[in-house]
């Protein structure tokens, strides 16, 4: 059994989807043929994010309406639709492709089963204590307006002062400095000088803190700094996280948007105070002057006023490095949110126990070694997403009679009750408040995508029901994916399937190589060099591949990078070399490396070869007489010629390396020996020999 | 190759007749080649690779002398078993080599007539390609004098490096036994390229 991973709803197929059709193809057949009773699971993944933003920017696109404009009901029923539209299109792709998938067997993650498993996971997980509500810093997204996971951000490394672009703002803002300032302290002529990489946070500020051997400011600490745009006085405190020798030696904390100062909040019993909306604007904490000012303006604006108090000291270049969104490459803010998350340490701890102790071979050993770091490393997942395409968490929020709300669950961490349905969330909620007369607000979240992907081996099968398929392919044989997303969904389906399965979810996982391009570059829109598998099937000219930039939504000096990428690669636009070929080229491409140059004249030289077979097969059909059956054995008559017993040796050492290599899975030195048997043996030699003299 | 490209298999494998009795509707469900103890032959392997490196050797003197048709051929075995072997595949030679007209095996040099190209298989056979009258004698001479001094400079590199102090001790046994067939070879080779500039001069007379 080998579960397809499954694509996103959300757009065509790429390459390496190719290279995992034709890896998982390969294995399914070799062994459909070697008599095994196989099952390749094909199937769809909802892709939250991707999708909802998608079908939202069409929606304003063609309407100049906004998902709040629909409500959710209706905004969902449209992704439905949109998605029965895409699933159709990308289904039809798949079998263009040849792969020998059971359709009987397709599975969608927000199917009624899957759901249910999604549902009966987030359950049982949190009455296990191992899902639970925090608030919490996250890693929010202004532009997606969501939470997102550690996974799904891009780090970038300043070496110092850089402007970058970002989403939402005209000019390009500055990053990758530090900029000193002083506050005032309370009832006396002294400052205290503080330093930060993002000035705009001041406006969160809530404390100063200090070190407590700090000579310069012990007669400083209990006493107040103010605040110089907001009526607010802030108490300097002693903390051992200060480092004396760091800067001034005193820094500045926000306790409700910067991840440190979290914690010496915690500890210290400060105020967090939110000064940010969902959308990167800043709120009414912020005072009047900045009240509804995006982020990255009141950055400018702060140094401004600063300056003209008198207060600001000076800006230095900063080494650093910042987070950004992978979708949207909006800068990352830290909001403080209560949302759901995933105690993982226990999880990770039993799924290196079951690979080492060999329940699971990770392949190639790069890989297992990557899976063991991250575990090893690993933190806690939440999994709130603010959107609406996705499952909707089964949590409900507690209001006792006499409160007020306005659907929306509040920030009590222990008011939540989890359950099925809302019924059994009713009955949960009586008992757990006894006497007390309740309403129940659900979570409007929905969960991250991965973890519905992360029940796949299971969830595909029946799960939580105990079905035949669950009896007959579960654990799976082998996971197959690319490296690449080791951590977002190999490493969480081991560990959710040992926690609710008992069982690993699969026995072997082989990371496959990442295509790049002829030159080694990874493939994307902005270089021009992405490639569609189905113009490697069919073809296509230079000028198809040209507007299909055009159509995309490149800015001008992208689409100019990507036009000279695509005359020089494609001088000839891309030849049509068939599915077989592309099917053969990307496992000749599997050496066990991490990333594969694909050229595209390599897999046209295999559509050759195609001909090739096709003409030896009619050659042998020629020499059959017409009523022609062969003998119902092959085994050898005595009356074999010498180049004969050649070739029937050639094939069986060809079979047992193809064989043995298959098992290894090396898929390079397996095709190898297919194509040199039939090219340099059958061909040019044995079938030579029956040429009349 | 069906697990490796699915669609053109099956297209040509439903061409193809089945064996008796065999019902299977798809190559999907075939089964896959495995290796058949039976079908191992190295005999075999080591005999046509024989054979099959006389056809290539042919070849190769074809186009180097620029024949393409009515060529005749001299195979000299240099032992009875080798001789066996290329007796029964003359056919199979002539079908392989394009323009090949006449094809003899013998068993001793002497027997190979005079103005020969020649090619060395080993130890096993010499190849030779009848060139007399259809060639130039001067180029031809010329020629292989810089074969054979080619084989007697990589000779002369292999007995210098054999004769260095430490290569008995430090060399591995078995890179010195390949040392020593190479040079066997080289020796062997250059026999049979001054014994053929001997043969063109001949031609002359």
């Amino acid at each position: 059994m080998i579960p397809a991973p499954p694509p996103n709803v959300t757009g065509a197929l790429h390459i390496g989807h190719a290279l995992t059709i034709a890896i998982q193809d390969t294995l399914i057949r070799w062994e459909r043929m070697r008599g095994k009773t196989v099952l390749f699971l094909p199937g769809f993944d909802h892709a939250g994010i991707s999708t909802q933003s998608v079908v939202e920017k069409q929606l304003w696109k063609a309407e100049k309406k906004t998902r709040h404009d629909l409500g959710r009901s209706k905004f969902t029923d449209l992704v439905w639709e949109w998605k029965e539209e895409y699933h159709t299109k990308i289904k039809n792709q798949l079998k263009r492709m040849g792969a020998s998938y059971d359709w009987t067997k397709e599975a969608f993650t927000m199917d009624e089963n899957l759901s249910e498993a999604v549902l009966e996971t987030f359950v049982r997980l949190h009455d296990e204590g191992i899902i639970y509500r925090d608030n919490r810093l996250v890693n929010w997204c202004c532009q997606l307006n969501t939470t997102l996971s550690n996974l799904e951000l891009d780090t970038e490394e300043l070496t110092g002062r850089k402007f970058l672009s970002v989403p939402g703002y005209d000019e390009k803002v500055e990053f990758g400095i530090i900029v000193s300032f002083a506050y005032e302290i309370e009832g006396s002529d002294e400052k205290i000088v503080v330093a930060t990489t993002r000035p705009e946070t001041m406006l969160g500020d809530t404390a100063i803190a200090v070190h407590p051997d700090d000579e310069r400011y012990k007669h400083l600490v209990g006493k107040f700094a103010k605040h110089p745009f907001i009526d607010r006085l802030m108490p300097i405190v002693a903390d051992d996280y200060v480092e004396k020798d760091f800067g001034t030696g005193a820094v500045k904390i926000t306790p409700a948007h910067d991840a440190n100062d979290f914690a010496i909040g915690k500890r210290h019993n400060l105020e967090f105070i939110n000064i940010m909306n969902d959308d990167g604007t800043f709120n009414e904490n912020t005072g009047p002057e900045f009240n509804g000012m995006k982020r990255f303006t009141a950055r400018k604006v702060v140094i401004e006023k600063l300056k003209e108090r008198g207060l600001y000291i000076e800006t230095k270049d900063n080494a650093m490095s910042i987070k950004l969104c992978t979708k949207s490459k909006d800068i990352i803010e830290p909001l403080l949110k209560p949302q759901w998350w995933v105690s993982q340490k226990q999880l990770a701890q039993d799924a290196m126990d079951f690979v080492r102790r060999g329940d699971i071979k990770i392949r190639p050993a790069t890989s297992e070694k990557e899976f063991f770091t991250w575990l090893e490393n690993i933190q806690d997942w939440c999994i709130s997403r603010q959107l609406w395409w996705g499952h909707q968490a089964p949590a409900y929020y507690v209001y006792f009679e006499g409160e007020e709300h306005n659907n929306l669950p509040g920030d009590d961490t222990t008011r939540w009750v989890v359950a099925h349905s809302e019924e059994s969330a009713q009955e949960k909620a009586k008992a757990k408040f006894p006497g007390q007369k309740l309403t129940l607000v659900r979570d409007p979240d929905v969960l991250d995508t991965w973890f519905s992907s992360g029940l796949w081996p299971f969830s595909t099968l029946g799960w939580p029901k105990q079905t035949p398929d669950m009896t007959n392919f579960y654990p799976n044989s082998v996971l197959e994916t690319g490296w690449d997303i080791l951590f977002f969904w190999v490493a969480r389906m081991i560990m959710l399937g040992i926690k609710l399965t008992g069982s690993v979810p699969f026995k072997e996982v082989f990371c496959h190589s990442l295509v790049r391009d002829s030159e080694g570059r990874k493939m994307s829109k902005s270089l021009g060099n992405v490639i569609d598998p189905l113009d490697i099937i069919s073809g296509t000219t230079l000028q198809k591949l040209t507007d299909k930039l055009l159509a995309g939504n490149l800015d001008p000096k992208e689409v100019e990078t990507a036009k000279k990428y695509q005359k020089t690669a494609f001088p000839d636009g891309i030849p049509q070399c068939g599915a077989d070929a592309m099917h053969f080229a990307m496992c000749h491409y599997t050496t066990g490396g991490r990333d594969i140059n694909m050229d595209i004249k390599v897999v046209d030289g295999y559509r050759k070869f195609c001909n090739k077979m096709y003409n030896a097969t009619k050659f042998a059909i020629g020499k059959f007489d017409q009523d022609f059956i062969p003998r119902e054995s092959g085994a050898l008559t005595g009356k074999e010629s010498l180049v004969e017993k050649w070739i029937l040796h050639k094939l069986s050492k060809a079979a047992h390396i193809t064989n043995q290599s298959l098992e290894e899975r090396n898929f390079l030195v397996a095709t190898d020996a297919v194509y040199q048997y039939w090219l340099y043996e059958l061909c040019d030699v044995y079938i030579v020999s029956f040429f009349p003299p | 190759m069906h697990p490796f490209m699915p669609f053109v298999t099956e297209e040509l494998w439903q061409r193809l007749p089945r064996r008796a009795n065999d019902t299977n509707p798809t190559i999907v469900k075939a089964r896959y080649p495995q290796f058949v103890a039976e079908f191992d032959n190295s005999a075999a392997e080591r005999d046509y690779d024989l054979v099959f490196s006389a056809i290539k050797t042919v070849r190769s003197l074809a186009s180097e002398y620029n024949i393409k048709d009515k060529m005749e051929v001299f195979i000299h075995a240099k032992d009875s078993e080798t001789y066996e072997t290329f007796a029964g595949q003359t056919d199979s030679i002539k079908a392989l080599v394009k323009g090949a007209e006449k094809i003899s095996t013998v068993k001793e040099g002497s027997q190979v007539p005079d103005g020969c190209a020649a090619g060395v298989l080993g130890e096993q056979a010499v190849v030779y390609l009848l060139v007399k009258g259809r060639v130039n004698v001067d180029e031809e001479v010329a020629k292989t004098q810089k074969k054979a001094a080619k084989v007697a400079e990589a000779r002369k590199r292999l007995e210098a490096s054999r004769a260095k102090k430490d290569y008995q001790t430090k060399v591995k046994p078995e890179v010195q036994a390949q040392d020593e067939k190479k040079l066997k070879e080289y020796l062997e080779e250059e026999k049979t390229l001054e014994d053929l500039v001997k043969k063109f001069e001949g031609l002359r007379a």
